[in-house]
């Protein structure tokens, strides 16, 4: 907008400048009308609007011979709403939205805008990152309408509030706040208002952009809002009190406020009987500390603690290493590093690639490494496994902190072994005990310590156990649905 | 900020670089499982180290390196001048004695032990009759001695008839008042490691021997027994029968009475069992009947016996005292000591023959 203002000054405010100015795009399509009963101009961007739509619904009407002016024709065309300005900050934004102006004199400083828009989004198609096997199969896409109809259609009620904001000097992106009015705390809400409100950034390609600029701790490596692409997790954790924010352009919705348990809990827990879900969570955690501290261990009880490798396993671990000539830290970071690289590199090529990179990088190099003496085989499989049980964290932001944060771990490992991991330990409790989420405790329900939460924590419970919301919300509405049991009803046979 | 960051590089340089913990690696150490000492003359000790070597193929050879010092720590200097790699006791699994150094008093080498963070109290004790270099430079099998001695030794403790002992159990009897420590007596047999019977100690010295016939009853009056078996021989009609009872189980009890004045220590004991095996015709009521008679006379006889022995050695070893001790208040050691000598000592044995096998010859 820096050139209208610019502008401004220089030349005159009139609509036919603004116009003249627009026709230097390429894109631009400005034309009139001559042989229509009443003559017209008619200007829009060409790359913004759908064609369909100025052909069927706005051109005969303009050739119709009962309109005389702008009231005849926004009450001619079938189109909700036909807007007639002559204020040109409205004029410009609309064109640049996708609206058609329609004029009757080239001086006019008025004109009719009609939304005529192209909606070209994609297929709402399977989640790729958080797929599950049961449940629903819908995945959000670029359309911010879309998804907003994606979350109305599982929440038909009045209830269900969206603040939209426009952020972006340039992207100009539309970011819709959403909740549940008497269900969301005030206080959260304010929370994520007010922080959208404040953005001051050039251009939101995404809503990872959002959830960067909106942590309360913007240097952790730990996400402090869960992103997801399923509608049907946005709808479960809008009935519990949270708030969800929706970026025009990202099929990713922003959850908030959570806690790092929440990262770990797949919404495929909630489809599938209780004791399986709870088995399956606690198999996730394990495997997330075992992703962490494994590779550290084996450099910790290696390099300083020979007294804890029990007899049987000594053979093993003192034959698989007898000829490397490296000493446990350095075979331990070279190989995390490669296992690293692998993951890099599949990540960034095209699918079909990928895989065969993955084939040569894991079985290949893996042990052919082995068979030259570059590295043990018993580390081999303890990284391969830890990289493996990396993977198991549903949220994919989850899975790159943990790969990340074990690398500290490793080298206070090697400076003083196991101790050096419980210091390590120590800061990371630090760490995740000071953080927050819109101001809620992130380690909750572990601290501060809440056993109702806990029902949906580390374990799943049934649900007729959790009639309450979780603590953590601060919901003003405790209460989900009454916990008493359905009055039984009597066969029909009796 | 910038200060922050710069306070904590320093500190942790610092902490880096002075607070280094010296680097243990695995495979650049000879790790020891067993240590043996053999009593060599006038305050002089031949020790030997046995490890393990593993050789890239998985297989594992067994390496000793022994030799004559004055105290174990020294001895342990020595071995390290002849070996390649740093040896390293954290992992040691079994130390066996001599008879003659355990009879002249292993003090000094169970305090070095005892200090020693880096052993557990897992550690077998066990006393060798003969000498320990020998029995240690032996390979058994596909493991070093070590391991072998302590796989041996340990299922012996949980389902055989030695009676359990470690090094920590050893110490609490050592220190404990009332009570005297017991190891395991092992003896080379050609290629094969025996058990011969139980080291009774006074204190750090050995002063008595027990057989491993006696074994049996000795662990069920000093222990439970779990699934141990026993052989019984009966001699009727000119006809020698035997019995073999397994999956023995033992409970005991304790009453005392007379605390103050002149303790009384009825030892009640229940022992059960089943036939597995019967050299006469068929296994029946009257069979099991004879069995319980049998199994009954045999383990009050020796135990009568054995106590008797005990109290004139004038040693412990089934912590009797102890038991006195935890009835009594303001408990005398001396006045014990006085006491044992002489105390009433009465075994009561109560078996029953619980099955005889699966099919019920009963009829």
């Amino acid at each position: 907008m820096k050139w209208f203002r610019k502008g401004s000054k220089q030349e005159d405010l009139s609509l036919y400048n603004l116009i003249q100015h627009f026709t230097k795009s390429g894109d631009f399509i400005h034309f009139h009308n001559p042989q229509s009963p009443k003559p017209y101009w008619i200007s829009y961007y060409g790359s913004l609007v759908d064609a369909e739509i100025v052909h069927r619904d706005i051109l005969p009407y303009l050739q119709d011979p009962n309109i005389s002016g702008y009231e005849d024709f926004q009450s001619a065309v079938p189109i909700e709403k036909v807007e007639i300005t002559s204020d040109l900050e409205t004029i410009q934004k609309k064109m640049l939205a996708g609206s058609v102006l329609i004029q009757f004199s080239e001086n006019d400083n008025k004109g009719a805008l009609v939304r005529a828009e192209m909606n070209k989004a994609r297929e709402v198609s399977i989640p790729e990152e958080e797929f599950s096997v049961v449940g629903p199969k819908e995945s959000f896409v670029e359309s911010l309408t879309t998804n907003l109809n994606l979350i109305r259609k599982r929440l038909p009620i009045p209830q269900l509030a969206i603040r939209e904001f426009t952020v972006g000097t340039l992207s100009q992106t539309r970011v819709a706040v959403l909740f549940i009015e008497e269900i969301a705390n005030e206080e959260n809400i304010n929370t994520v208002l007010q922080r959208i409100g404040d953005l001051k950034y050039h251009q939101i390609l995404d809503s990872s952009y959002i959830a960067q600029m909106i942590s309360d701790n913007e240097n952790s490596p730990f996400p402090q809002l869960i992103d997801t692409e399923r509608p049907d997790r946005v709808a479960g954790v809008l009935a519990e009190g949270s708030i969800v924010i929706l970026v025009d352009g990202s099929p990713h919705a922003l959850i908030g406020p959570t806690t790092l348990v929440k990262f770990f809990a797949a919404l495929e827990d909630y489809f599938i009987n209780w004791q399986l879900a709870s088995a399956l969570r606690v198999i996730r955690l394990f495997s997330v500390s075992f992703s962490i501290l494994v590779t550290p261990v084996y450099v910790a009880v290696l390099t300083y603690h020979y007294e804890l490798i029990p007899r049987d396993l000594m053979a093993t671990l003192v034959s698989s290493r007898s000829l490397i000539p490296l000493p446990p830290f350095l075979e331990a970071v070279i190989l995390e590093l490669t296992i690293e690289l692998l993951r890099e590199a599949g990540a960034r090529l095209p699918t079909k690639v990928g895989q065969t990179i993955g084939i040569v990088g894991g079985i290949v190099i893996g042990t052919a490494s082995v068979e030259a003496g570059l590295t043990s085989n018993v580390l081999l499989i303890i990284v391969a496994l830890a990289a493996l049980a990396s993977f198991t964290t549903p949220v994919y932001k989850m899975g790159n902190s943990i790969r990340l944060i074990r690398f500290p771990f490793l080298l206070l490992a090697e400076l003083w072994g196991l101790i050096g991991i419980a210091l390590a330990f120590a800061f990371l409790m630090g760490h995740l005990l000071r953080l927050t989420s819109f101001g809620r405790p992130y380690m909750e329900p572990i601290y501060p310590p809440r056993l109702e939460d806990l029902k949906d924590a580390f374990i799943r419970l049934p649900f007729k156990m959790q009639p309450k919301r979780p603590i953590e919300l601060q919901s003003p509405d405790t209460i989900m649905f009454s916990g008493k049991k359905a009055q039984e009803m009597n066969d029909i046979d009796e | 900020m910038k200060k922050k960051i710069i306070f904590f590089l320093i500190i942790s340089i610092i902490v880096a670089y002075f607070g280094r913990v010296e680097k243990e690696i695995l495979d650049e150490l000879e790790i020891a499982t067993s240590a043996g000492f053999d009593y060599k003359g006038d305050q002089k000790v031949e020790a030997t180290a046995v490890f393990p070597r593993i050789n890239p193929d998985k297989t594992i050879t067994n390496e000793t390196l022994s030799t004559t010092a004055n105290l174990s720590k020294e001895a342990l200097r020595e071995i390290n001048q002849k070996s390649h790699k740093p040896i390293e006791n954290g992992k040691l699994e079994v130390a066996v004695y001599n008879e003659k150094l355990a009879r002249h008093g292993i003090e000094d080498f169970i305090d070095t032990f005892h200090r020693d963070p880096s052993i557990g109290s897992r550690l077998i004790l066990a006393v060798v009759d003969g000498s320990s270099k020998k029995i240690l430079e032996k390979s058994y099998g596909e493991f070093d001695t070590g391991t072998y001695l302590q796989k041996l030794l340990e299922h012996n403790m949980a389902h055989g008839i030695i009676p359990t002992s470690n090094f920590h159990l050893f110490l609490s009897a050592f220190y404990a008042r009332g009570m005297d420590p017991i190891l395991p007596l092992l003896e080379l047999n050609g290629n094969n490691i025996n058990i011969k019977g139980l080291a009774l100690f006074k204190g750090p010295k050995m002063v008595m021997e027990l057989t491993e016939e006696k074994l049996f009853t000795f662990k069920s009056l000093y222990e439970e027994l779990r699934l141990a078996g026993v052989k019984l021989k009966t001699k009727e009609n000119n006809e020698t029968e035997y019995f073999s009872i397994q999956a023995i189980n033992s409970k005991k009890k304790f009453k005392i009475t007379n605390v103050y004045t002149d303790p009384e220590i009825n030892i009640h004991l229940k022992v059960t069992g089943s036939i597995r095996e019967y050299s006469g015709e068929n296994v029946d009521a009257t069979t099991i009947k004879k069995a319980e008679k049998l199994l009954k006379k045999k383990i009050s006889k020796e135990s009568a016996e054995m106590i008797k022995r005990f109290q004139k050695k004038r040693i412990d070893p089934l912590g009797l005292g102890e038991q006195v001790r935890s009835r009594t208040r303001h408990w005398d050691e001396k006045k014990w000591e006085e006491q044992y000598k002489n105390a009433k000592i009465n075994v009561k044995v109560e078996v029953i023959i619980t099955e005889i096998g699966v099919v019920d010859g009963l009829s």
